[in-house]
């Protein structure tokens, strides 16, 4: 969303701020969803997680994706302070990090399919949930792909919300992932 | 044309997903063509591709990939049928497509009627009527759900909160075009043999039946993703917005039964959209949520069915409950009585809404301890309903009640809504509630609720803001007429329905026990009286649109803003933004203005138009 | 640490994340009421040092 939708009122809240708040209740809207399935989680599973999960892919793309957070909160940083080359540097680190995330997922969807198939209690949650976050992964690789090619033409030296929209979804995705990975794995 | 163009982008979009997923099924050993896992997700991308060729490509996404976007240069009658970003277009679009749907809804009804006249099988076997039992709920749910905030949350809340336009106008016109691939699915699912499962496509059934339960599913899917993005462009409009001086306390309480709905659905119908996600993917991907033998639960379907499906019943009824209780403040020259009172009803129901679910699963066999908080959650529920009926009643007491057509609408509504909504008690009672379930008194009392309550408000509404949408006065006779014999006939065709529930006949079967025939004869032949009161509707509607009386400016004398502007109102509604003085409703307050437009303030207009 | 905005913020996720495995792993009593806590704490400092949470109540800065 640009400046060529609707113009403020003189006395009204600016651009920004109306498209901040709208952000806001989109994740507000997209976390009841994320909510609603751990309670699917707890109400079919109660607490217990199948042992075949494995710990050590859960722990490294759980901290993998911890750090696309921070580099995607850098990208905004430069973003802000106007420091095009870093921003981009840094939303290349995410969308890297990020596609490792997603490969780790990949890669434990593989052993899910012998272990826990979809047609067990714990495998319709496990490939549910992961995959509707994956769903959003993808989504949000996408968004920082598109702002890189943006960014190299020049696109947000004055007008940095679209980076800052983008960085924001990655960061809710990643606050999803934050419930979702002791949900899945630990409890 | 641009119906066309979408058309086409839907199917080559259609078609790549379709080979997409085809590949990947190939890739991992299945049998490339599966109706159901195909279409699934194909639908998806057909849904993007609709979207970029209805309009999105040309007028917003080009320009993410450093690409001019095309300037907008429709005009005329043309732009209802493009990606226009007005308010105004886009709340008409809805108003008409709704109303399209709701009258093929209510060929539906007639059918059934027809059916039902007789015992014994007489022009549908028993899966016909289902699926058109089905398709006549699912279709009367939609409009009930999104008609209303559609058509008159678009055109009416922006003018009276003294905007230009929504906070985002262009998501604003990608909520309307979302919805016309729901008619599309709908269509599809009937075309493909329909589903048998009624609208609340209860799983295990839903499940196991037949492809057109799958566009079912995706056809709820699509309309709660419309009703999202809809519902957040209203909630920030409302929020950042309004002019100044519009405090919160001086809102039209119409902005705010608006407002309160779409927190509703900004934050409930995401569970409609994991519903209908998981009976997909237990039909397509080999999942297992509702099936017990694999450790699945076929109640917890229920569970998240109504966790949406009954603060939906409020995403129906507030709309009308702020129509009414705008156009009672307007009609009895009065201020609305206990304004702040309505308010907190409103804001009490929003909040108690989503305490109340199971009480439309006392005989689903949960467990036994939830049946008793549920029942006296719902009961408390009818205590900020009272609260809205209260300052209803209040503002009609000493009123100079003027029986316009919108005001016996308003009437209309209260009347039958107290109907339903006392019907609602028993029914939360469990004993009662177990003795009632599935028979006619739930049907009864949810036609009294949503066609008595939310239809009837979307009436008043149409007949209210007609003038101000279209520049022409609707023709008050046939209007009349109209008004008389849709009442009768609602409430002819739906008491006696209470009777034959009431002595055991069930609902959602297209068969009954000889001895309630005489009944049901009235029923249906009150039916299609009723039915045929919307020709009368119809006519008026489009002779008026065009050949009606042009309207004043102000044709109630109302004191909100949209009525202080042209009929219908120019591009930007107000030519400086307008400055609030004072709440809406001071009638019968000498010199009070509720906002200077800055072109020479308003004059007292309730007083100009009749004193 | 010093021109290096956000960096206690991801050391501390991290940490709590190593922290959150062990709980789990050594099936420490009172197991899921520490992931809760745990888990509330990681998605508030997303929420307040990544996500500027409080520049929607105040007024802004770009
Ligand atoms: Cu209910």
């Amino acid at each position: 969303m640009t400046v060529t939708d609707a113009p403020p009122l003189e006395h009204g809240v600016s651009r920004i701020k109306i498209n901040r708040i709208g952000l806001w209740l989109f994740f507000l809207s997209e976390a009841m969803l994320f909510a609603g399935l751990i309670a699917i989680r707890f109400s079919l599973l109660g607490t217990e997680v199948d042992e075949a999960v494995s710990q050590s892919i859960g722990l490294v793309i759980t901290v993998i994706l911890l750090a696309s957070s921070y580099t995607a909160f850098r990208a905004e940083h430069a973003a802000h302070k106007g420091d095009q080359a870093a921003m981009v540097q840094y939303l290349w680190a995410t969308l890297i990090l990020g596609t490792i995330f997603l490969g780790g997922v990949a890669f434990e969807w593989y052993e899910a399919f012998m272990e826990f198939p979809p047609g067990t209690a714990f495998g319709t949650v496990f490939f549910t949930m992961t995959g509707i976050h994956a769903f959003h992964v993808i989504t949000g690789l996408i968004f920082l792909t598109v702002l890189i090619r943006n960014a190299k033409a020049g696109r947000y030296a004055d007008d940095s919300w679209p980076v800052e929209a983008g960085v924001k979804y990655w960061h809710f995705v990643d606050i999803v992932w934050v419930f979702f990975y002791p949900v899945l794995y630990l409890i | 044309m641009n119906i066309v163009r979408g058309l086409i982008g839907g199917a080559v979009g259609y078609i790549l997903g379709a080979a997409l997923l085809m590949t990947i099924r190939v890739a991992t050993g299945a049998r490339a063509w599966e109706v159901e896992s195909v279409s699934a997700g194909a639908w998806m991308f057909a849904l993007i591709g609709w979207l970029l060729a209805v309009g999105v490509w040309r007028y917003w996404a080009r320009e993410w990939f450093g690409l001019e976007l095309v300037p907008y240069t429709t005009t005329g009658w043309r732009r209802y049928l493009d990606f226009d970003t007005d308010h105004k277009v886009i709340g008409i679009q809805y108003l008409v497509k709704f109303l399209t749907m709701f009258f093929m809804a209510g060929l539906f009804a007639m059918l059934m009627r027809y059916e039902l006249m007789d015992n014994g099988e007489a022009l549908l076997d028993s899966g016909r009527y289902n699926a058109i039992m089905s398709l006549h709920g699912t279709m009367m749910v939609f409009v009930a759900v999104a008609a209303t905030v559609g058509a008159f949350g678009n055109f009416v809340v922006p003018i009276m909160i003294g905007a230009d336009d929504m906070a985002f106008p262009r998501l604003n016109a990608l909520s309307f075009w979302l919805i016309p691939p729901v008619l599309i699915a709908l269509t599809v699912s009937f075309v493909s043999g329909g589903y048998d499962t009624g609208w609340t496509g209860y799983a295990p059934l839903s499940v196991e039946s037949d492809v057109g339960g799958l566009f079912f599913n995706l056809a709820f899917f699509t309309l709660g993703l419309s009703s999202i993005i809809g519902a957040l462009n209203i909630i920030v409009t409302v929020v950042t917005m309004r002019a100044k001086g519009m405090n919160w306390m001086r809102l039209p309480i119409f902005v705010w039964s608006i407002f309160v709905t779409s927190i509703l659905s900004l934050i409930f119908t995401q569970f409609i959209a994991l519903a209908m996600l998981m009976v997909v993917l237990d039909r397509t991907a080999g999942m297992v949520f509702f099936d017990p033998a694999s450790g699945g639960d076929p109640l917890l379907y229920q569970h998240i069915f109504w966790f949406y499906s009954h603060p939906a019943v409020y995403i129906m009824i507030l709309p009308a409950f702020g129509i009414t209780l705008e156009i009672i403040s307007h009609f009895s020259r009065k201020p609305l009585f206990g304004y702040k009172w309505a308010v907190g009803g409103l804001l009490g129901i929003m909040g108690m809404s989503m305490f109340v679910w199971a009480h439309h699963m006392f005989t689903s066999g949960m467990a036994e301890a939830l049946r008793k908080p549920f029942l006296a959650s719902t009961e408390l529920i009818s205590i900020p309903t009272g609260m809205i009926f209260l300052s209803a009643v209040g503002t009609l007491w000493l009123g100079k009640i003027r029986l316009e057509l919108p005001m016996l609408f308003a009437l209309a509504v209260l009347f039958n809504f107290l109907i339903g909504g006392i019907t609602g008690v028993f029914l939360a009672d469990v004993p009662v509630d177990i003795q009632l379930q599935d028979t006619y008194f739930v049907v009864a009392h949810l036609h009294y609720v949503v066609l008595g309550g939310g239809i009837f408000g979307l009436f008043a509404a149409i007949y209210y803001w007609f003038p101000k949408m279209t520049g022409r006065m609707m023709n008050d006779r046939l209007g009349k007429i109209h008004f008389w014999w849709m009442m009768v006939g609602f409430n002819v065709t739906f008491l006696p329905m209470f009777i034959v529930g009431l002595q055991g006949m069930n609902r959602r079967v297209a068969d009954y026990t000889p001895d309630l025939v005489g009944t049901n004869r009235v029923i249906s032949m009150a039916g299609f009286f009723l039915g045929t009161s919307f020709v009368v509707f119809l006519y008026n509607f489009i002779y008026s649109w065009i050949k009606g009386a042009k309207a004043p400016a102000n044709p109630w004398g109302a004191r909100t803003l949209e009525w202080q502007v042209p009929s219908p109102p120019p591009h930007e509604n107000f030519e400086v933004p307008p400055i609030i003085l004072a709440d809406p409703y001071g009638y019968g307050e000498p010199d009070s203005d509720h906002a200077d437009l800055g072109i020479g303030t308003l004059p007292k207009i309730q007083e100009t138009v009749e004193a | 640490m010093r021109e290096s905005p956000g960096f206690t913020a991801i050391v501390v996720l991290s940490v709590l994340t190593v922290i959150e495995y062990f709980v789990s792993a050594e099936a420490v009593a009172g197991a899921f009421f520490w992931l809760l806590i745990i888990s509330i704490a990681k998605a508030a400092i997303i929420l307040v040092a990544f996500m500027h949470l409080r520049n929607i109540f105040g007024n802004e800065h770009s």
